[in-house]
């Protein structure tokens, strides 16, 4: 894993940059927070840590977040000279919405949680997940309209979004020892 | 990332025949896993003289002579699943961290 890290630690490595999707890079930070998470040994000190690669990933990802259109969201590509620039997808949106909310769990830090919340609340906002909690595909950003792109529904993307709900709520109501933040309506089961 | 080629890879890993499984049978849950990581480690090109670490290469179909290239995350995901299976597969297991272990609350 850690031959993929690149130069920025946040598996952005230079041979990728021309073809990177968010949901590319989130899948291998998420490889390392399970690193993480099941408390596998640290690389040396001098290498990057499991869990740091995957806050790295977040902090880039959570600095793309673009409020230009779509009140939100993640863009698919992260090259703006790449097909598929102009959509917001599910793939690249439930990855980021599952990173921060297993880091939520894994630190207890809110801030994620927070942004756990955003991503879905965006995602219910814009009809990716829709009420019938079906995923969809992408919508298109053109110009200062936001549209249903593809309703085509991938396993892959209703997983990533189960995942990241499994793990908000976890943080929520599962670990409610001291102070428990109440659940927020968005996520209501 | 481009889904039908993960499912391309997976159907690569099981070739020719499908995997049967009974959710509700342990040790069918365990059998199915580890045929699929056994073909994923297959696929796996670390003895080949261009192997990079992490990346898959060109995949060989169950012919020989195919070359399917094959997506960057797909490495991702299969690192972080085979992170997971190798931790529940142990003799014992590795603890899970969450945060209420590291910040011992």
């Amino acid at each position: 894993m850690l031959h993929q890290v690149g130069d920025g630690n946040d598996f952005h490595p230079a041979n990728q940059t021309l073809a990177l999707g968010n949901d590319d890079q989130a899948t291998w930070g998420i490889a390392a927070l399970s690193a993480a998470e099941r408390g596998f040994p640290d690389p040396p000190t001098d290498k990057p840590q499991w869990i740091d690669l995957a806050k790295t990933v977040f902090e880039r990802q959570a600095a793309r977040w673009d409020e230009g259109s779509c009140g939100g969201g993640l863009r698919w590509q992260i090259p703006s000279t790449n097909e598929g620039y102009d959509t917001k997808n599910s793939a690249s949106n439930g990855l980021f919405f599952q990173l921060a909310a297993r880091l939520a769990r894994y630190t207890g830090n809110e801030t994620y949680a927070g942004w756990g919340e955003k991503a879905y609340g965006w995602a219910r906002d814009v009809n990716l997940v829709t009420d019938e909690r079906r995923v969809y595909d992408s919508v298109r950003v053109s110009g200062n309209s936001c549209e249903l792109a593809s309703k085509l529904q991938w396993t892959y993307t209703a997983g990533a979004y189960i995942a990241g709900a499994a793990n908000l709520y976890d943080y929520y109501v599962c670990f409610p020892l001291l102070s428990p933040p109440p659940l927020p309506a968005n996520l209501e089961p | 990332m481009k889904l039908h080629s993960f499912i391309a890879l997976l159907a690569v890993a099981q070739a020719a025949s499908a995997i049967t499984l009974d959710v509700d049978d342990k040790d069918s849950v365990r059998d199915a896993v580890s045929r699929v990581a056994k073909k994923l480690v297959a696929l796996y090109p670390q003895n080949e003289t261009s192997f990079i670490p992490g990346e898959f290469g060109l995949i060989h179909t169950a012919d020989g002579k195919n070359n399917q290239g094959y997506y960057w995350w797909e490495g991702g995901a299969v690192m972080g699943v085979r992170g997971r299976f190798l931790s529940l597969s142990r003799p014992t297991p590795l603890t899970e961290h969450r945060h209420g272990s590291i910040t011992g609350r």
